[in-house]
């Protein structure tokens, strides 16, 4: 037997998603037709709204439901210290440590000529900008440290030295919990080298 | 490493059958087109998960049968565990004591094979593509990470040639893009040379031993400079080396820039096989002296892996005695004697003069079948 159209509908959408497969979207799609009303149409909503309402800030590029983002509006937040990341899933990151008091700048990706991506499909040129008008004194670049997030990364060191500010790039070494023994030789060199006095 | 036994099915011409092998020397002997060598292709399977003689999985797998299989009982350090592989015409899995290994990297440290057939002859006078993959590859055997800095180096490179064939960008992105190459490609070359170090002085010794010719060695032959022979320029960063590539590169951008694609670094650089006085031997040397030349390499080669990874490599010899004459053929007995490794040598000689029959095993090998001679 066939599922009812719009029940077929619902399993092909949900199995659009990433990470399911026809039995997962099969069983999302029975409990949201078991489910009391109000939890489906919760769920609709809930997805309008987010897309209705999430934009991103017009200085960081960070997600935002007003002109500027969470960050950007707090006072709180140190100007003097501007963190490069690669998407807001990066900041979110970084911002779930608890310890970073500066603001953040998202790339919206990194340079890969294999995509078609170059610095002009990034937010570099707003990045400039923002480091002469808000009298940044450290760029931190945390862009990843892949192949991609390096050469995005000497590309901005490049563009942001003459300015003469501090530019920092994250640290690399052993993850915590991590055994040396378990480590390769290209992090453990990094870690030698980045090593701290105690 | 020591190869216990080896359960054939299906593999080119060989019969379906258990060979249990002598953890030193094992000789195959038996006339041409018998299967000595389809053996060996087999073993070096095993170890490399590549036909020695770059043949398609549909020539190895018998004619009629959908899948072929080799399995293997190998002890090293005291320790016995199972490798093996099987092909069809859509693939291949390997196996560690009975579990599927998806990543070729993690099967290969497990199983390390060195192999000599008379085609290598080919690698002295052929393409430096040919030198420099085995040299990537034995870069390999001794530092197993070197597969992620090949990877790296590979993907900025693509990702430069992709830049270069835009034609319309700015200065400055392929700046940034040949630094990173410079960095990747310094890592490289670095690893390349310091296993040429390794490799030469052994050469060396191979070469008197067997009294081939004088000063063989192995030469780096870099695209970015003329030659690097400064040590300084190998030190811990390698920032020597980074700064000749990035040199160079920006020397040839202009004409990159025409042809679309990376013009310098460890892809471009050779290996040369050199005889003294700095003879690249692929234009000069006979075919014998050649086959010296790729012989005493390979036997360095075993005794590098042993050395980094504390345990010799299964040495499979094809037709190696063939072109010796006897004085030669006794040196050579004598160097694999020295050597604590576990052999399996083809001849087509009956009596193969360079090692007794009481020391190892000998297999007669006809018509796909090994028997073992008493």
């Amino acid at each position: 037997m066939r599922y009812p159209p719009s029940l077929a509908l619902l399993i092909e959408e949900l199995k659009r998603l990433p990470g399911i497969g026809q039995k997962n979207a099969q069983r999302l799609a029975f409990y949201l037709l078991k489910a009391p009303t109000e939890r489906a149409e919760a769920l609709s909503r809930a997805i309008l709204e987010m897309r209705s309402r999430i934009g991103s800030c017009a200085r960081c590029f960070n997600l935002a439901e007003e002109k500027l983002c969470p960050i950007c509006q707090d006072p709180g937040r140190q100007s003097s210290y501007l963190c490069v990341v690669e998407s807001p899933r990066d900041l979110m990151a970084i911002e779930s440590t608890g310890q970073y008091r500066g603001r953040y700048h998202v790339l919206t990706g990194v340079l890969s000529p294999m995509k078609g991506i170059g610095p002009e499909d990034l937010t570099i040129g707003d990045l400039v900008h923002r480091v002469d008008d808000e009298k940044t004194e450290e760029v931190i670049i945390a862009t990843n440290l892949d192949v991609e997030g390096e050469a995005t990364s000497s590309y901005l060191v490049n563009l942001l030295k003459p300015k003469g500010i501090r530019i920092t790039r994250l640290a690399r070494g052993i993850p915590v919990g991590g055994s040396l023994e378990n480590a390769d030789q290209v992090t453990l060199r990094m870690a030698l080298d980045g090593r701290n006095v105690v | 490493m020591r190869l216990v036994r080896a359960d054939l099915e299906q593999f080119r011409n060989l019969v379906t059958q258990t060979v249990n092998l002598h953890p030193h020397y094992n000789l195959l002997v038996g006339k041409n087109g018998q299967g000595k060598t389809n053996f060996l292709e087999a073993i070096g399977f095993l170890g490399t998960l590549k036909s020695f003689r770059a043949a398609s999985r549909a020539e190895i797998i018998r004619e009629g049968s959908d899948v072929c299989r080799v399995s293997s009982v190998i002890r090293g350090r005291g320790m016995a565990r199972s490798a093996s592989f099987s092909l069809t015409r859509r693939g291949r899995v390997q196996f560690l004591d009975e579990k599927k290994i998806d990543s070729p990297e993690e099967y290969l440290t497990a199983v390390r094979v060195v192999s000599f057939i008379p085609e290598d002859v080919s690698l002295v006078s052929g393409p430096p593509s040919r030198r420099r993959k085995i040299i990537d590859r034995s870069v390999f055997e001794v530092w197993p990470e070197y597969v992620r800095d090949y990877r790296q180096y590979l993907r900025v490179l693509r990702q430069r040639n992709a830049l270069l064939r835009r034609k319309d960008f700015m200065e400055e992105e392929l700046k940034s893009w040949n630094q990173s190459l410079a960095e990747c490609g310094a890592t490289l070359v670095r690893k390349r040379i310091m296993l040429l170090a390794k490799i030469n002085p052994i050469m060396e010794e191979v070469n008197n031993t067997l009294d081939l010719e004088r000063g063989t060695h192995l030469r780096y032959k870099p695209s970015f400079m003329k030659a690097i022979d400064s040590p300084g320029m190998l030190d811990q960063n390698s920032s020597g080396l980074t700064e000749a590539i990035l040199g160079k590169l920006e020397e040839v951008q202009d004409r990159e820039k025409e042809v679309g694609h990376t013009t310098v670094g460890p892809h471009r650089d050779n290996i040369v096989f050199t005889a003294c006085g700095e003879r690249d031997m692929g234009r000069y040397s006979s075919q014998g002296q050649k086959r010296g030349a790729v012989l005493s390499f390979k036997l360095a080669l075993a005794r590098v892996i042993r050395e980094a990874r504390g345990a010799w490599p299964l040495v499979l010899l094809d037709d190696v005695a063939s072109e010796l004459d006897s004085v030669k053929r006794k040196a050579l007995g004598s160097l694999i004697r020295s050597m604590d490794a576990q052999f399996i040598i083809s001849t087509t000689a009956e009596e193969p003069q360079f090692l007794d029959r009481q020391e190892g095993y000998v297999f007669r090998v006809e018509n796909g079948l090994l028997e073992r001679l008493q």
